[in-house]
């Protein structure tokens, strides 16, 4: 893996953790920091659930242009805060 | 006739089926022979018997009864839930019929031409808040038509059969989508995406589905509603208008969808505080019906539990 995506996926990793819990309501009380990248976001782990998949589509679609519209696709990429920043970085157009 | 678990517990929703193959042939020989009227009159006798010998259909309604009618003697109580019990047979006879004759009812919409007219106009979608009040199936067929929008129903595929095939029959301009609650993250994001796409979505207010809830004051106690449909609603920028139905006469039902309300979060508000205002201007609506039309309400679910992930 290269440096630069590495760098480009951390920063987007960080800019995830701030979103989400700026916009999740049960999040509020948590530091962006404590949240890990590869912990399970729905269910065990950080204990999202079903509303909160709304916001995080919505964060997709507002912060990062990126629509999720396949299902099947969306539960592999709503795994994580990894899965979903590599989700970002793959279907972010770069110049 | 239904009854389902309550409304905050996460767990998949049971659905006891009553009647049988002979018990609808019986009714549906009554129709045709007498028409509503006779069916009426094999459905008073039928509900006597639920309510002697159907312990879970009563107690499932004496949690709304001792809300409602909270200075009613025990018989009386029994009185209200047989009467409760006929009105949503009426409603499941009705809902038969509109399937095979579709204009079969008068159907009129209150106050509501200056809101029909707005979103009739308008490329976005729209949830369409239902209850377990009235007879909203029949006012959706027509409601999708004045909209010219199509409908997408949240609820499970085999919830409620009658529901679907009501609503196709007569409506070939109109395709109803169904969205399963039970899918993968509750099926929000196929609701999000039909809203996106301008599509009504029928969601029950007062149904939990997998949602949050929020404590609200409703019949005099602290319940919990899910705030679901306004958090969906607010992240598609549409608007909720919640629906309800009432049967003003043997064929004649009247809907009111006079309020709609366009959910956008105040910046600085905690967002769990606009949820409970959402659900609560939500709730006095329902309760101003229930106190108007108190045989029309089938809230068979415990919405006064507490729920331990409801906002405090």
């Amino acid at each position: 893996m290269s440096l630069d995506k590495e760098t480009e996926l951390t920063a987007i990793r960080k800019k995830l953790k701030e979103l989400l819990v700026s916009n999740l309501a049960f999040l509020d009380d948590l530091n962006p920091a404590d949240i890990k990248d590869d912990e399970v976001l729905f269910g065990e782990g950080l204990g999202l659930d079903s509303l909160d998949a709304v916001e995080i589509v919505v964060v997709l679609q507002r912060h990062f242009g990126l629509q999720v519209k396949d299902m099947k696709e969306g539960r592999a990429i709503f795994y994580s805060i990894d899965t979903l920043s590599r989700y970002i970085y793959d279907n972010t157009p770069r110049i | 006739m239904t009854h389902v678990e309550p409304l905050n517990q996460k767990r998949k929703i049971n659905v006891k089926r009553r009647g049988n193959a002979l018990g609808l042939w019986c009714f549906e020989s009554l129709l045709r022979i007498f028409g509503l009227k006779g069916a009426y009159a094999l459905l008073e006798l039928v509900c006597v018997h639920y309510v002697f010998f159907d312990r879970e259909a009563v107690g499932a309604s004496l949690d709304y009864v001792e809300k409602r009618f909270a200075d009613a003697s025990w018989l009386q109580k029994y009185w209200h839930v047989h009467r409760l019990f006929v009105n949503q047979g009426r409603q499941l006879i009705d809902r038969h019929v509109i399937a095979r004759k579709p204009n079969f009812f008068r159907y009129q919409e209150a106050g509501t031409e200056e809101t029909l007219r707005v979103l009739h106009h308008s490329k976005k979608g729209l949830v369409l808040l239902t209850s377990h009040v009235g007879n909203w199936q029949v006012a959706l067929r027509q409601l999708g038509g004045h909209l010219k929008k199509n409908i997408c129903i949240v609820m499970r595929p085999e919830d409620n059969p009658a529901v679907q095939s009501s609503l196709r029959i007569g409506a070939e301009a109109q395709s109803v989508r169904v969205i399963d609650p039970q899918g993968h993250l509750g099926g929000v994001i196929e609701m999000l995406r039909a809203l996106q796409e301008g599509y009504v979505v029928c969601m029950m207010g007062d149904r939990g589905y997998r949602f949050d809830t929020v404590e609200v004051p409703f019949l005099g106690a602290k319940a919990c509603f899910p705030y679901g449909a306004f958090l969906i609603a607010a992240a598609a920028g549409c608007p909720v208008m919640p629906l309800f139905t009432h049967k003003t006469a043997e064929r004649e039902y009247v809907a009111d969808v006079s309020n709609i309300w366009y959910p956008s979060y105040t910046r600085g508000e905690s967002k769990k505080e606009q949820f409970r205002k959402w659900v609560g201007n939500y709730v006095c609506l329902l309760e101003a019906f229930i106190e108007k039309y108190p045989y029309e309400c089938f809230l068979f679910h415990h919405v006064w539990v507490e729920d331990k992930r409801s906002v405090a």
